[in-house]
């Protein structure tokens, strides 16, 4: 039974094969030609290794079966020969002689196996089928480098495929854009490719000594913008992304995606109008949004409890022209759910996008997001954590050693500034002023108390109140009281934000 | 100071160990090592200890550094002797905090919700650029912590390893480099054989840590190895049976 499913099978897999018999012996050589002809659709048959060699180089047959001891040439000899023409032949060595010599020599040349004869019938169809699957498993893995190299080659990006800091391989379409001949040229080309990223506003290219491929390294996986000139002398904008290739020590393919058609390079057309400029960036964003859900790169959302900054990457799911989909943390949705808006950060943002909430789904894991705003703030920039103090804390001011008698909150707090809500402005109150403070923080049985020297970085006007944003530098002692103050109070708002049933 | 000392200075790129803190139970005393990179206006803390030991280790970082230097807390793995000043860092200074990625989940527990001040390693580790130089963060899993890793700093060759290394010692052995292997092994074996998971992980690690120039291994807890001393110590390590090699011992 299973000799005749062995049948079966060469049968079917051996009909795209040709097979080349070399036997010195007419009446092995007849017998087994004709087992041979009932499964290959072309045999070769030769009397020695001379004539072998010869039809080997002619017919290139894909499997080779040969006896040793043959007149003019050994099978071993042509073995050896034929492996120089082609190291992947699959040859398959017959022999009534059982020594140890032969054997190893057929090892040494890397024949594919060796059958002692008398070759039972079930062993060579076994051999054979062996054999096939070795070449067809071949076949499948050239067809798919031909077809992967093809898809490399015409690609609509520039690729280019790095190891350590030299291009081993670039496409058809970055040998045009540099107007390189051929990628070995490329290859010193790419030597001296930092010259190439011209500076501009928080795009990529080589600034203050850092190695612009040692930074893409670094955040493999995200997006960079990048200034090219193309031959012609024009600028070009990229997005610029490397995704390392797994198991290959420092190898990466970088890929440039020519987005200079979205005119994000251009200066804004001062001509437009308030209406058609906000209707332009909408068109931009758009397509920002579109290249960053493109290449599966992340985004950053941040939003606040109680001064509090709660943050984590999201991916974007969906782009429509008024709304998009993102998949971020169960924790963020629930902050994103209570503020009803958040802000995200992309490397390709020219700045933070503020966006409104249009729903949560908490099944998908995913939130829409409507009403897109670009805001002058990277909330990233945050250095160090704010807290919202509690309700019983309090702040006295001092500002040409007089105290202020208008009411003031502190909205948030960290270890180098404070956030300050004014009713009224302090008369002469201006940026830069130095302040003196009494800063009561806590509960009222033990509360921290701190005189705190700072200065006025900023003061804005709102509709019914104004805010300072004041900066301090504070001694050892006093700094790490604020700290143990804030982590304990971070603690405090973290427990009151799980706990929060309207969150979800 | 008795319990601090600079075991790497080029100049531009200084290495100090600080031993702030300990482990007491009636038969041992496990000193606990943090450990400070500087290089020019950059610096790492490594393993900066409990919450207990916060203020110590903040006066030691301020006696060779501006706190706000700090541009990354390395925390090997979650343990309270580790990662319990988590909360009180993140407040500090602006550093990012390293942790591996196994660990996110916890760090709302120890005060942290603003995801972005975080690095999260991989399984696989991370190599980062620190000033001319590098960091490498090597995988340690299981050794102890299911999610642990060690780091090479590439200047000073120094292998900052974790609990991997670990020997009961006093306070003030803990910065001692010429120490001899033999003579700390017995104090390094009961921890070693309880704590870690098993050999197939000490096997790994020490492959990964052969693939770096080594000058010494400088672990979380007891005296440094360098040179000999420390190539003993692997070879020690690769062959050592331990967790679940032996668990009927516990079972």
């Amino acid at each position: 039974m299973e000799d005749k499913n062995n049948y079966k099978e060469l049968a079917t897999i051996a009909k795209d094969f040709s097979l080349l018999y070399i036997e010195d012996n007419p009446g092995l050589q007849k017998q087994a030609s004709k087992i041979f002809n009932k499964f290959f659709p072309k045999v070769l048959v030769a009397q020695d290794g001379e004539e072998g060699l010869n039809l080997y180089k002619k017919y290139s047959p894909d499997i080779v079966v040969s006896d040793i001891k043959m007149p003019k040439m050994s099978g071993l000899e042509m073995a050896k020969k034929i492996k120089e023409i082609d190291n992947d032949a699959r040859i398959i060595i017959t022999s009534a002689f059982d020594e140890k010599e032969y054997l190893l020599e057929s090892i040494d040349i890397g024949v594919t196996k060796y059958l002692k004869k008398p070759i039972p019938l079930n062993e060579l169809i076994g051999t054979l089928i062996n054999v096939i699957n070795t070449l067809n498993e071949d076949k499948d893995k050239r067809l798919f480098e031909h077809y992967t190299k093809d898809a490399f080659e015409y690609q609509d990006h520039i690729l280019i495929f790095i190891e350590h800091d030299k291009s081993l391989m670039a496409n058809k379409k970055c040998l045009e854009f540099f107007a390189q001949e051929n990628p070995k040229v490329f290859r010193e080309f790419f030597e001296n490719f930092s010259k190439l990223l011209l500076p501009h506003e928080n795009f990529l290219y080589e600034k203050d000594g850092k190695n612009w491929l040692e930074t893409i390294k670094e955040k493999s996986g995200n997006l960079f913008n990048v200034k090219l000139k193309d031959s012609k002398g024009e600028n070009r904008h990229f997005v610029l992304k490397a995704t390392k290739i797994p198991d290959r020590d420092d190898c990466y393919i970088l890929s440039f995606d020519d987005i200079t058609e979205l005119g994000l390079l251009d200066e804004e057309n001062s001509n437009l109008s308030e209406e058609q400029r906000k209707e332009e960036d909408n068109i931009r964003m758009i397509s920002l949004l579109h290249v960053i859900k493109r290449n599966k790169t992340k985004i950053r959302l941040y939003n606040s409890y109680k001064g509090l900054s709660i943050s984590n990457t999201g991916t974007i799911e969906e782009v429509m022209s008024d709304h998009i989909n993102v998949k971020t943390t169960y924790l963020q949705q629930r902050a994103v759910h209570l503020e009803k808006k958040t802000t995200i950060e992309s490397e390709l943002f020219p700045k933070a996008l503020e966006c409104n909430l249009e729903n949560v789904n908490f099944q998908t894991q995913t939130i829409a997001l409507n009403k897109f705003l670009f805001v002058p703030y990277l909330p990233s920039m945050q250095k160090h954590v704010r807290v919202m103090p509690e309700a019983t804390s309090e702040i006295e001011v001092y500002f040409n050693t007089m105290k202020s008698p208008i009411n003031i909150q502190m909205l948030d707090i960290s270890v180098d500034g404070c956030n300050l809500s004014f009713e009224s402005l302090p008369a002469g109150l201006k940026e830069e002023n130095e302040l003196s403070t009494k800063v009561k923080l806590g509960s009222n049985t033990s509360p921290l108390e701190l005189d705190i020297k700072a200065q006025v970085l900023s003061i804005k006007e709102y509709k019914n109140e104004f805010r300072a944003i004041v900066t301090y530098k504070l001694e050892t002692k006093k700094k790490k009281l604020l700290v143990d103050y804030i982590a304990k109070r971070q603690m405090a708002l973290i427990r009151e934000f799980k706990g929060l049933e309207n969150a979800k | 100071m008795q319990n601090e000392k600079v075991i790497y200075d080029d100049g531009d790129h200084k290495c100090i160990v600080f031993s702030f803190d300990n482990e007491e139970t009636e038969e041992s005393f496990l000193a606990v090592n943090q450990y400070l990179i500087i290089q020019n206006k950059s610096a790492i803390l490594i393993d900066p200890g409990s919450q207990s030991s916060y203020d110590e280790v903040f006066d030691g970082v301020s006696r060779y550094t501006d706190i706000d230097n700090l541009k990354y807390i390395f925390y090997s793995h979650q343990d309270p002797d580790v990662a319990g000043s988590i909360a009180n860092w993140s407040v500090s200074c602006g550093a990012r905090q390293i942790v591996p990625k196994l660990w996110m989940r916890f760090m709302s527990h120890y005060g942290l919700m603003n995801f972005n001040r975080i690095l999260a390693l991989e399984d696989k580790g991370a190599k980062i650029h620190f000033g001319e130089d590098y960091l490498h963060f090597i995988p340690a899993h299981f050794l102890h912590s299911p999610g642990n890793f060690s780091l090479y700093d590439s200047r000073s060759k120094i292998l900052f390893s974790g609990d991997i290394g670990a020997s009961i010692t006093s306070v003030y052995g803990a910065k001692n480099q010429n120490v001899n292997f033999d003579e700390i092994k017995e104090n390094m074996e009961g921890f070693h054989k309880r704590y870690m998971a098993g050999n197939k992980f000490c096997k790994a690690w020490v492959k990964k840590a052969r693939e770096h120039d080594v000058q010494i291994m400088a672990p979380q807890h007891g005296s440094l190895l360098s040179g000999e001393e420390y190539e003993k110590f692997l070879s020690w390590f690769e062959n050592l049976k331990c967790g679940g090699d032996l668990i009927d011992e516990i079972y």
